[in-house]
């Protein structure tokens, strides 16, 4: 059985970003990607919205607005600010990502198949020259979760870090 | 970390944990983050009645205002601060000449009117009666396009107004040159009518039946692992079969011979949003079929902005909108089969499952049987001669795949799309028989059924991506079914649960343990009290829709 400073250590080899806890019967992973960005974002997306409000814009307008801001969280949260939740159960893998309502996914261990843990790389290109994205993903037969990362080594740090949770919660055979 | 399954860890596995006294009334409001999103919701529904309750629907008259000179005699049944029972007045005024002025345009040849705006006027009732009325900004009266020429001197104007408690009006709308003005009446029961319908229909979705709630407060108490769908094992996960699939000993621990009975006639809240969707649903059908949808436009007409929605139904129809709606068409009879039919299937279900006794594999006789263990895929030596081996590497028995590719269902039906989907139509197919294996501790048995016999419970997963989106429906290898069909002997001697023509009866395969498939269903006396209540609202709107009432 791992003990609670065995855990601390994994978590610590990526400077904070990773927190593991021991649940009951689980190991609890937390990733924490530039949380403060989300903060920023939000206040400054408030101050616009008031703004809009003080200024005596339509309600339409302002609702429009909020919408729009809504939106811009979705798509940017997951690669620019992200936290998500990685709990590691003998018979499945409960994933949550966001802040108040999570959205889970429940990955599901087999027999005769392991879960799929591994670091990408999306390529992209713009005016600027070639964009890569890193990433660490798990899945099992259905379903995915993705993790961004700001480098490669964090990410490959990441696939370390959850193949040794995985291994710790792993069934008997 | 302790490894291994929770029958040999954890010290509440006792049978006796799972003793709940079944109640006669059960709130069954479900537990986590679901519980704050259904008392909103009963907040939300229980304000709607209340509004209703002010306005009184039936017992007013709230389509046809009064006139000028009459005097509304509106009832209430309670009097509320968030709703408004407004007395709306329509009738002719006579106004004060120069009122309203017109001037022509020479150059553009337009003749441009100008009238009060953000002022009280004084204006006498065709009665007779001076009355004041206070016209709001922007509220220029409606001239028709046959309006006479511009210099013409307006007196009189037809008008919609709201009586204020000092006896003064405020203009809704007017009209002048015998135009009409646009439709007001008492509209707000329908926007509560259509927030209440909207709110107990979400509350339908989100209230566990009361075996359900039982069932998730014992797994919180005694399971070791987190259970996220409702058809998991409640305590006793029997995985360890998968791997020791030839083993014969023990019955399982959570096999229905083994656990209390479940049987109940709890009365939950679910019975109540019932009867509550049917009164709101009434005072809206009332409204369209009986009155005509005459509240209905003057709804439409105050509360949405036609621009934008204009702009949301253009967009839809030059982007994807008839291949959604034409593969709408395509799927209607599954849509139908997996939404309504359900609620009529289900009867069925609960009669097929308390007609058959559970009986273990081992002691299981020819003939109708019900059995309940962990399902197996078939290996080599399971197969009959002849039969189509499945080597598909995975660890899946059978799955629907719901698939969507901007928005559409299913686009296997459309050939410019085929060859983005996954979902082929041999997947579909219900007669397409399916084998496994079901094994519940004293031994096994191969089930052969068609898929349209598999009751495939809760979403299992849902995968999304920018612009499709996949929901899977499945049976994995290690889940618990509860098999109920024909035990047949088969032409080469093996025995075998199918479905048999030749007795009519039903069969099916359920996805997950006899409690977790009898939770899905709402006690009996429920159902007869939803049919009682439906049968009385639709006696009640056929009696006023042919004049009876």
């Amino acid at each position: 059985m791992m003990q609670k400073s065995d855990l601390q250590k994994l978590g610590d080899s990526l400077d904070g970003l990773v927190k593991l806890e021991e649940g009951m019967n689980s190991v609890i992973m937390t990733y924490t990607f530039r949380p403060f960005l989300f903060w920023i974002f939000l206040s400054v997306a408030t101050s616009f919205l008031s703004l809009l409000y003080f200024a005596g814009i339509d309600n339409s307008m302002i609702g429009l607005a909020f919408i729009c801001c809504l939106g811009l969280i979705s798509i940017l949260r997951i690669r620019v600010f992200d936290k998500c939740q990685i709990e590691f159960f003998p018979r499945e893998i409960i994933c949550k990502r966001g802040f108040l309502f999570p959205k889970v996914t429940t990955l599901r261990r087999y027999t005769n198949h392991d879960l799929e843990i591994k670091s990408e790389i999306e390529r992209g290109s713009t005016q600027h020259g070639t964009v890569e994205h890193y990433s660490t993903y798990i899945s099992d037969w259905y379903g995915s979760f993705v993790v961004y990362c700001k480098s490669r080594g964090i990410s490959l740090e990441l696939v370390n870090i959850m193949k040794e949770c995985e291994k710790l919660t792993r069934m008997d055979d | 970390m302790e490894k291994g399954d929770s029958k040999k860890t954890s010290p509440k596995n006792n049978p006796k944990d799972m003793d709940v006294s079944v109640p006669i009334f059960s709130l069954s409001i479900p537990l986590g983050v679901r519980k704050y999103l259904t008392l909103f919701l009963y907040a939300v529904v229980i304000i709607s009645l209340l509004a209703i309750a002010e306005l009184n629907p039936w017992g007013n008259d709230l389509n046809n205002p009064s006139g000028l000179d009459e005097e509304n005699d509106y009832s209430s049944f309670i009097d509320v601060p968030w709703a408004e029972l407004k007395p709306i007045h329509h009738g002719t005024i006579d106004i004060e000449k120069g009122l309203i002025t017109s001037e022509l345009d020479d150059r553009n040849r337009y003749c441009s009117r100008e009238s009060p705006s953000n002022v009280w006027i004084k204006a006498n009732t065709s009665g007779g009666k001076e009355i004041d009325i206070f016209v709001p900004k922007n509220s220029g009266p409606r001239i028709s396009l046959d309006s006479p020429d511009c210099g013409e001197e307006v007196t009189q104007a037809e008008v919609y107004v709201e009586k204020n408690d000092n006896g003064s009006f405020e203009l809704l709308s007017w009209a002048i040159y015998d135009t009409k003005p646009e439709d007001k009446t008492n509209f707000e029961h329908i926007r509560w009518a259509v927030i209440g319908t909207i709110s107990a229909f979400l509350l339908l979705k989100l209230q566990p039946t009361e075996l359900q709630n039982r069932i998730e407060k014992i797994r919180r108490k005694n399971s070791l692992y987190s259970k996220t769908t409702v058809d998991e094992w409640v305590i006793y996960d029997s995985w360890d079969l998968v791997k020791n699939r030839d083993q014969e000993g023990e019955l399982i621990s959570e096999h229905p011979t083994k656990l209390p009975k479940t049987e109940s006639g709890v009365i939950t809240p679910w019975i109540f949003l019932v009867g509550t969707i049917f009164l709101l649903l009434h005072i809206l059908f009332r409204e369209i079929f009986i009155f005509g949808g005459s509240v209905l436009l003057v709804f439409l007409n105050h509360d949405l902005d036609y621009g934008i929605i204009a702009f949301i139904v253009g967009a839809f129809v030059i982007t994807v909108g008839p291949y959604v709606l034409i593969g709408k068409l395509f799927n209607l009879r599954s849509n139908i089969a997996n939404s309504f039919g359900i609620i009529f299937k289900k009867r069925r279900f609960v009669k097929m499952i308390d007609d058959v006794p559970t009986s273990t594999i081992r002691g299981m006789s020819i003939g109708r049987v019900e059995v309940a263990g962990v399902a197996l895929k078939m290996r080599f030596d399971d197969y009959s001669n002849g039969e189509v081996i499945d080597l598909t590497p995975n660890q899946n028995i059978i799955k629907r795949v719901d698939e969507r590719v901007v928005g559409i269902q299913n686009p296997d039906n459309w050939p410019i799309f085929r060859k983005l989907s996954g979902v082929k139509k041999k997947d579909l197919d219900p007669n397409h028989q399916i084998s496994f294996i079901v094994h519940d501790g004293t031994g096994s048995v191969v089930v052969k059924m068609p898929r349209k016999n598999f009751v495939l419970g809760a979403l299992r997963a849902k995968n999304s991506t920018k612009f499709s989106s996949k929901s899977y429906w499945t049976i994995d290898e290690g889940d618990p079914v509860l098999v109920i069909g024909e035990a047949i002997i088969g032409d080469d001697g093996q025995i075998y649960i199918g479905s048999d023509g030749s007795s009519n009866l039903p069969s099916a395969v359920f996805k997950g343990t006899e409690w977790t498939v009898q939770g899905g269903f709402r006690s009996t006396l429920e159902y007869v009290l939803a049919d009682i209540l439906f049968a009385i609202v639709f006696i009640i709107f056929m009696l006023q829709f042919w004049g009876v009432l």
